[in-house]
């Protein structure tokens, strides 16, 4: 017992590291050991935080932060994860429109946002970069989503995601989405303005977000079953 | 009337032309240009740099709205008076008086830029020295898969050529094409001499910047407590 938890400690400082080949082959070997795929990703969420953590701290670069997003990826690739979260999240707990807003092409914590919401069971409609408000409204009256994300880094993105906003509520359907808006520029200001449900700097309070929407009584899982 | 600036140390080059050619001798407080990566800790240590001045009339800023770090700022004291742009780029690509459209798909450069600690070359030299040239160029194919060019921006105020080389290298080894696109410095010499009209945000003393005075049709909105 205590060799399995000496393993779980170091799959985290693998992750911490950024040793992808051990990291991997040690997330296979826990996997075969009988751990729980979602504990799993919990500890590869705790490498990945503490990487953040050094990023903040400016001791990790950005190419770290691809790094740590390439190894959570391919462990979320891993079979037995795949099958775990395909059979257990079958029926998925929600579905997340999301996409970079008009005017800007940064897409790092976007993706990170993407890989989370899809380890929680979120269904992810990913629209890329420089999207149009045009692009949001089309695409959320074909998927039905029931949260939209709209991220961007730039300052001014601000007002692009406004108008991505203001486009929904010019169509009558702003009631029928949460929004969220993610980008480390933004404030409690700034999201009461552009007019979203919420916002996040950082990819794990995004995805908690969502999860607490989900879960929400006035807003469950049954709303677009 | 006492005039302080407080400068963002990408600026360094770009803001000590401007102060030779308008023979202006305010003192600066130069703040390290890693401070762009996190807005929150950029607000806390311009406030912590404002609250430390003593008899300044007015505080000018060599930044722009820099992802809102300069949102919920206040003197007590002094005035404040910041360029009313998005950041550093648009400050030296801008034109007096025209809209700025910041080009797509476009990695830009200057030589303060390119010789910050977490610049883009910094980034490459570190993802080398750390993964190895094929994980290295993987991480960077990733990092730019929607850039298609590095900018080299001609401020005027450095040496071009003594950057060049670099940056074509750094072109090369990340498959961008390398483009000069002249810029100014127009905006940091008004900064110096004024006259400061609607090209700033004019914060009254005791009055918090709002994100309203960069004037992007932005609503009055509460102000920020820091």
């Amino acid at each position: 017992m205590k060799d399995f938890d000496d393993k779980k400690k170091l799959l985290i400082n693998y992750v911490k590291q950024l040793d992808e080949e051990k990291a991997l082959e040690l997330a296979n070997q826990l996997l075969s050991e009988g751990i729980d795929p979602m504990e799993l990703l919990e500890l590869m969420n705790e490498g990945m935080n503490l990487v953040g953590e050094l990023y903040q701290t400016k001791d990790y670069y950005i190419a770290d932060l691809i790094m740590a997003g390439l190894i959570f990826k391919q462990v979320l690739e891993l079979d037995k994860v795949n099958t775990h979260f395909h059979s257990r999240f079958n029926k998925k707990v929600g579905k997340v429109l999301l996409g970079t807003v008009k005017g800007d092409i940064h897409d790092i914590g976007k993706d990170i946002f993407r890989g989370m919401l899809e380890a929680n069971g979120f269904e992810v409609i990913d629209l890329g970069v420089d999207v149009s408000k045009e692009s949001f409204l089309k695409k959320a009256d074909e998927h039905k989503p029931d949260i939209v994300g709209l991220s961007g880094v730039l300052t001014n993105t601000v007002e692009a995601m406004k108008e991505v906003i203001d486009e929904f509520i010019n169509a009558g359907l702003k009631e029928n989405f949460k929004f969220i808006v993610g980008g480390n520029h933004l404030t409690v200001d700034t999201c009461r303005y552009i007019g979203a449900d919420s916002f996040a700097n950082d990819a794990s309070t995004g995805v908690k977000l969502c999860r607490g929407w989900m879960n929400s009584t006035e807003r469950g899982v049954t709303d677009n079953d | 009337m006492n005039y302080t600036i407080i400068a963002c140390q990408m600026l360094c080059d770009e803001l000590n032309m401007a102060m030779y050619e308008t023979g202006c001798q305010y003192p600066v407080i130069w703040i390290e240009s890693d401070y762009h990566i996190d807005p929150d800790k950029l607000r806390l240590k311009l406030q912590e740099e404002i609250d430390k001045l003593n008899n300044v009339d007015n505080i000018l800023f060599a930044y722009g709205c820099c992802g809102n770090g300069l949102i919920g700022l206040r003197a007590l004291t002094a005035k404040l008076i910041i360029p009313k742009t998005d950041d550093c780029i648009s400050m030296v690509l801008s034109q007096p008086g025209k809209r700025y459209e910041r080009h797509k798909e476009t990695y830009f450069l200057t030589r303060s830029w390119m010789e910050s600690s977490k610049s883009i070359l910094n980034e490459y030299l570190h993802a080398l020295k750390k993964y190895g040239e094929k994980r290295a160029k993987r991480l960077f194919e990733l990092m730019l898969k929607h850039y298609n060019y590095l900018m080299l921006i001609d401020t005027g105020a450095y040496d071009l050529a003594s950057c060049s080389p670099e940056a074509e290298k750094l072109a090369n080894n990340t498959n961008l094409k390398l483009i000069v696109e002249k810029g100014d410095i127009w905006f940091l010499k008004k900064l110096l001499t004024g006259p400061y009209d609607d090209d700033f945000c004019i914060v009254e003393k005791d009055t918090a910047v709002n994100i309203s005075d960069f004037g992007y049709d932005y609503l009055k909105m509460p102000q920020q407590t820091l």
